[in-house]
This record gives structure tokens, sequence and C-alpha cells, in this order.
């Protein structure tokens, strides 16, 4: 065995003895929430006709001057350090407007911030360095990626 | 159970391209896809962090190929491995984080000089030189010493998740450790 073979497998070894337990998955609550996955397949189409239904609501709500409809959705934002746990907050992401999240004082130093939204669909965005966060309490992303 | 009786449809899709999971059942068991993220979850870290550096991305990563197995799991958990797919993902995610990576630090050095580059804050893990050196190589190298050496996976299973043969596999190992070993050589005689 080669000398890159041997260090090879004494590192794959070291990284074996990280502590590396399964957090809960944002946004994915099966242990918890089985059936969702279960419905009967004749529930789909009414759910799928009540959304249709809202999302019409919607528009014409928005016609008669209201607020935009914003979709709800969830900030986990990863701060700096393994043992840094990280930080979930609500915003809301409107269509073609940025997004504000706010950052307390438990994430000052946050470096990626991710948005999971109500249908379980991963929005990225970008790499936030800590040199590149504003000193105020809020950090405003224009950048969207979708999953 | 028994064996179930499928439909005709469902036989003829079977046959051909668009083949169906086979022991897919009416009432999906989601508890399964728990049990599939606490076993594979630790492994597909250690997975990411080889090819991407830092343990915080490569949980992050990691969480995101089983946010998309768990998307898909209706489909995926009739596969005799679906770990397998997860491991495809995560290593897809992986090489797309350094590519981005690189192009961020290299604007970020451009415009700030060495103050631009991003800090993670980190502490080194293991042989540190040893995986910066794994980075630097091809993709497809990286890959195949990864998944054979950290996660352990014999040239089959290696061939299977890159979609490669087992000789070309072969080939990449090979090369792959002769260009780790002239660059960990190199990095000593820098030093």
């Amino acid at each position: 065995m080669s000398d890159v073979e041997q260090r090879l497998l004494r590192a794959a070894r070291e990284l074996r003895e990280l502590d590396l337990a399964p957090p809960p998955l944002p946004g994915v609550d099966t242990p918890a929430n089985p059936a969702a996955s279960r419905l009967p397949a004749l529930v789909m189409p009414v759910l799928v006709l009540l959304g249709g239904l809202a999302v019409m609501a919607g528009a014409l709500g928005r016609d008669a001057g209201t607020d935009p409809v914003a979709e709800q959705a969830v900030a986990v934002i990863a701060t700096s350090g393994p043992a840094s746990p990280a930080v979930e907050t609500p915003v809301s992401l409107v269509p073609d407007a940025a997004v504000e999240v706010p950052l307390d004082a438990a994430a000052p130093v946050a470096q990626r911030v991710r948005v999971l939204t109500a249908h379980e669909e991963v929005v990225m965005i970008g790499a936030l360095a800590p040199s590149r966060l504003p000193a105020a309490d809020a950090v405003t992303v224009t950048s969207l990626r979708r999953f | 159970m028994g064996v179930p009786r499928d439909g005709w449809l469902v036989r003829v899709l079977h046959m051909g391209f668009f083949a169906l999971p086979r022991e897919r059942e009416v009432g999906l068991p989601i508890s399964e896809f728990d049990g599939f993220y606490q076993a594979h979850y630790a492994s597909v870290v250690r997975l990411a962090y080889s090819l991407c550096g830092s343990v915080q991305i490569a949980e992050e990563l990691a969480q995101e190929a089983f946010v998309a197995a768990h998307a898909r799991w209706s489909e995926l958990h009739g596969f005799d491995r679906p770990d397998l797919w997860v491991r495809r993902v995560v290593i897809n995610r992986s090489i797309s984080y350094r590519r981005r990576e690189a192009t961020e630090r290299r604007a970020l050095e451009q415009v700030h000089g060495r103050d631009g580059v991003i800090d993670s804050g980190e502490q080194p893990v293991g042989d540190t030189e040893l995986w910066a050196a794994l980075r630097e190589l091809s993709p497809r190298q990286a890959e195949a010493l990864a998944l054979f050496y950290v996660e352990d996976q014999p040239l089959s299973e290696v061939a299977k998740i890159l979609g490669l043969g087992e000789e070309t596999v072969k080939t990449h190992l090979k090369r792959g450790r002769a260009a780790l070993a002239a660059k960990l050589a190199e990095s000593r005689v820098e030093r």
C-alpha cells in the first residue's frame, strides 16, 4: 500500500470520528406528519381546486388594492463556528422584491442564509461573508436561487 | 405479503424505459425516510466534506440532498439503494459549491485583496493538507477517491454512483492517487 493510500485511509478514519448527529431536516416533518403523503388520491384534486380558488382570491385582492400575496417562509441563518446552532426566523417572500431577513443578536456573523417555503421548496440565498454584513440588524438579499 | 398484482399498464412500464419502482405500495412508508436519513446522514456529510472542505457547508449540502430525496421519496423508496441517489446529488452539489466558491474567492481577491477572502471561522478537521490537495484534483478523480476511501464503497458501487464503468473508475483512482502524491510532495517542497 502506498503512502498516499495509507494517508487517505488514516484521514478517512479521522473523519469517521467526527460527531455528526443528524439534525431535524428543515421543512421535513416525516415522523411527526406521515399522513401528509398518504392522502387518498381523490383528496388531491379537491386540494388543487381549493388552491386554485385561493390564488384567484389573492389575485382579486390585489386588484382591489390590498397588499400583494406574500409567501410565508422560514429563513435558516447558519452562524459561524461548528457549535453554533442555526437560527430560524419567519420571513415573507414577495414576488420580485428583496427578502429582508432580520438577524438577531444570536446570529451576528451569519454566513449563509437560506429560505424554506411552506411547500418545502428550498430557496438558497448566496453565501454572506461576515465582512460583508452590515452593522444594521437586517440583511436585504436580492438574489434568489431556486432548486 | 403476497406478490402485488399489477395492472397491464404497470407491467408494461416495468418492462421498458419508464421502469417503475416494483415495491411501491399504496401507503408510502414515509417513516422509512427517517430511518434512511438517520442511517446515512453522517456518511453523506463526510463525503461532502472531503469534496467541499467545510463541515458546516457539508452539513448544509447533505441536508439539501436529503430534502430533495424526501421530495421524491415516493419514487426513491422503491430503489434498491436510494442512498446512491443521495450520494450522487451531494457530489454534484459539492462540486458546484467548489466552483462557485472559487469564482467568488477570485472576485473578492480582485476587489479587496486578501481581506476579501471569506473566513469561515471553522476549526480545521483532520488532515487538512490532504483534503485541500484532493480538492485540487479533477472532479472525477476527487469523487472516485472520496467514494472509495472516505465512503469505503466497493468499486462496483463507486462505478454506479459516478455512472462509469469499473475499469474507468480504476483509472481515475490510479491517476488520482498519483496526482495526489505529486501535490503533497509539491507542498512539502514549498514548506
